[in-house]
C-alpha cells in the first residue's frame, strides 16, 4: 500500500512540476490534499494522473464504473489490496 | 471468365520464386468440396479464406490466386476473411444471403464495430491499365512491386491483380514486420511501391540513407501530407509519385499526381469513376444513382484546393472540446527532432478522452522533449498530448494504418 501511495504522490508531483507549481505546494502533497481544491490541477490534469497510474500500475480502478474521490488518500484507497488487477493478479 | 492470365508474371513469396505462365497453373484437379476453404451454409456456397489460420510459411498470395480461379470456375464467391471472424450464424432467423456467383468478399477496416462483409465484382477490382500507366519509368515487364498492403484488403488485391494481370513481378512477404519488408525491397531490387503514408515513413526509417531505386510510388489509405510528398520527391527524384483516394465501398475515386497534397477544387465538378462528389458538414460524400456513401473523411478548403484533414472517427471529445488527432499529429511530426509520431486518444472516466502521443525521435531525447514541450504550450489544454512516449517505431494496424483510439 505504501508503495502505491508513493507512486501516486510521485506522479502527482510530476504533473504539478510540469504546470510550474511552486515548491511549497509540492512539498505539502499528502493524503489530505484535495486535488481540485488544494492544487492548480484541473480535470485534464486529473485525467492525466489516472492514465499515468493505469499505465504504470497496469490497473484501472474505474473499469467497472467511475468511483468518486476528492483527496489523494481516497485515490490511494481505490488502489488498495483486494482490488483485482486488470490481468487478474491482485496488486499485493 | 474475367480472371485470366494472358501474360506470364512472377511472384516472389517469402523468397520463393513462382514463374506463372497462364491461368492453367492455378486449376486444381481436386473436387471443390475437398478444399478446406469450401463452405456450404444454409444453401450458400462460398470459399472462406481464413487469414487467422495461416502462418508465415504459407504462400498466401499463391493460394489466393488458386482460390480465385477455383471460385470463378465454380461460380461462387471467394471471401477474404482477414480477421478470421465468424461470417454467418446458422441458427439466426435473419435472412442471410450472399451473391450466388463469382465475386470477391472483403471485410471493411471499419473503426467501430465488427468489420462488415462487402462484395465486389472481379472486373471492378482489376484496374484499367490507363490509371496505372508508368510515366517516365521502366517498361512494364521490368516492373517489380513490393506488396505493402494486407493481401486481403481492397488495396492489397488491387496491387496483386495489377501485377498478375499486367505480367509484372510481385514481391510478397506476408506477415511482415517493417524491417523484413524494407530488406525484401533491397534484396529483390523492387522499383514500385504502393503503401500507406505511415508504412512508407516506417520503410524510410529502416532504409536510412540507402534507399532502393524506386520508379513508382503510390500512396493510399490515409491522408497524404505535403511534407511526405515533398520528402519523397527529394529522396526519389526519378520516381513517379501519386496519391490515391479510394474507399472499399466505392473503389478508386481519384488519383492525384501533381505532387501536391489534397486535390484541385474543380475535381468536384465532374463525376469521378461514376461517383459524384459533394461536401456536407465538412465531410466528403459520394453519390452514384441512389447510393450515397458518407465517407467520414473531412476536408478543408484552401485557395484552389481541398485538403483532407482526417477522419471524423479521429476527432475525439476531450472534456467537452473536440480535438482532431490527425491535425495535432501533423503539427507534432513537423517539429524539429521528431521523425514520426502517432497521436492517439486514451479513454478515461474523467474527461472521456486524453490525448497521448508516441514519438520517434531523430534528435537526443532531452533536446527533442524541450521542443515538444514548447510546442505543447501553444495548444489549448484539451489538445495537448499529456503523455508523450519515445518509441523506436510506430505500431501500425494490419492494414498499415496508425492506431488512434485505445481503450
Amino acid at each position: 500500500m505504501t508503495q502505491i501511495r508513493s507512486i501516486i504522490i510521485e506522479e502527482t508531483i510530476n504533473i504539478l512540476k510540469d504546470k510550474g507549481v511552486d515548491q511549497q505546494t509540492i512539498a505539502s502533497i499528502g493524503d489530505e490534499t484535495a486535488f481540485l481544491r488544494d492544487t492548480d490541477m484541473d480535470s485534464l490534469d486529473l485525467a492525466t494522473l489516472i492514465v499515468c497510474l493505469e499505465m504504470r500500475l497496469e490497473y484501472d480502478p474505474f473499469c467497472q464504473g467511475f468511483k468518486t474521490f476528492n483527496t489523494l488518500g481516497e485515490l490511494v484507497d481505490l488502489y488498495a489490496p483486494g482490488h483485482v488487477k486488470t490481468n487478474n493478479q491482485p496488486i499485493a | 471468365m474475367p480472371f485470366v492470365i494472358h501474360q506470364a508474371f512472377t511472384l516472389i513469396e517469402n523468397g520463393h520464386v513462382f514463374d506463372v505462365a497462364n491461368t492453367a497453373s492455378f486449376v486444381s484437379t481436386k473436387k471443390l468440396t475437398t478444399h478446406s476453404e469450401y463452405c456450404a451454409v444454409n444453401h450458400m456456397k462460398y470459399l472462406n479464406f481464413d487469414y487467422s489460420k495461416l502462418t508465415s510459411d504459407d504462400s498466401i498470395v499463391m493460394r489466393l490466386l488458386q482460390l480465385m480461379s477455383l471460385a470463378q470456375f465454380n461460380n461462387i464467391p471467394l471471401i477474404l476473411n482477414r480477421t478470421g471472424q465468424r461470417l454467418f450464424c446458422p441458427n439466426t432467423t435473419e435472412p442471410q444471403t450472399i451473391p450466388q456467383h463469382f465475386c470477391i468478399g472483403f471485410l471493411t477496416s471499419g473503426t467501430t464495430g465488427q468489420p462488415k462483409l462487402i462484395f465486389k465484382q472481379f472486373e471492378s477490382l482489376a484496374q484499367k491499365k490507363s490509371t496505372h500507366t508508368h510515366h517516365r519509368t521502366k517498361r512494364r515487364y521490368d516492373s517489380k512491386w513490393l506488396l505493402c498492403y494486407h493481401p486481403f484488403s481492397f488495396a492489397g488485391i488491387q496491387v496483386i491483380l495489377h501485377t498478375v494481370l499486367g505480367g509484372e513481378t510481385l514481391v510478397s512477404q506476408p506477415m511482415y514486420n517493417v524491417t523484413d519488408l524494407a530488406l525484401a525491397a533491397d534484396r529483390h531490387a523492387v522499383n514500385g511501391i504502393s503503401a500507406t503514408p505511415s508504412l512508407f515513413k516506417s520503410l524510410l526509417l529502416v532504409w536510412g540513407k540507402s534507399t532502393p531505386d524506386l520508379s513508382v510510388i503510390t500512396f493510399g489509405g490515409e491522408v497524404c501530407g505535403q511534407d511526405l510528398l515533398s520528402l519523397t520527391a527529394q529522396l526519389f527524384p526519378n520516381a513517379s509519385i501519386r496519391h490515391i483516394y479510394a474507399t472499399t465501398e466505392t473503389g478508386v475515386i481519384m488519383t492525384v499526381d501533381d505532387g501536391l497534397a489534397g486535390f484541385a477544387k474543380n475535381t468536384l465538378d465532374d463525376a469521378q469513376n461514376g461517383w459524384g462528389l459533394t461536401i456536407e458538414n465538412e465531410q466528403l460524400v459520394l453519390t452514384k444513382d441512389t447510393c450515397v456513401v458518407k465517407t467520414g473523411d473531412m476536408l478543408i478548403e484552401n485557395q484552389a484546393r481541398y485538403y483532407f484533414v482526417g477522419r471524423i472517427d479521429n476527432v475525439v471529445n476531450v472534456g467537452g472540446e473536440k480535438v482532431n488527432l490527425e491535425a495535432i499529429e501533423r503539427q507534432l511530426t513537423s517539429l524539429q527532432g521528431v521523425s514520426d509520431a502517432c497521436v492517439y486518444a486514451k479513454a478515461n472516466p474523467i474527461t472521456g478522452n486524453l490525448i497521448c502521443a508516441d514519438v520517434v525521435l531523430c534528435d537526443p531525447l532531452e533536446h527533442a522533449m524541450l521542443v515538444i514541450n514548447e510546442w505543447k504550450r501553444s495548444l489549448i489544454p484539451a489538445q495537448r498530448p499529456r503523455i508523450v512516449k519515445p518509441v523506436d517505431f510506430i505500431q501500425l494496424s494490419d492494414t498499415g494504418k496508425k492506431i488512434r483510439t485505445r481503450a
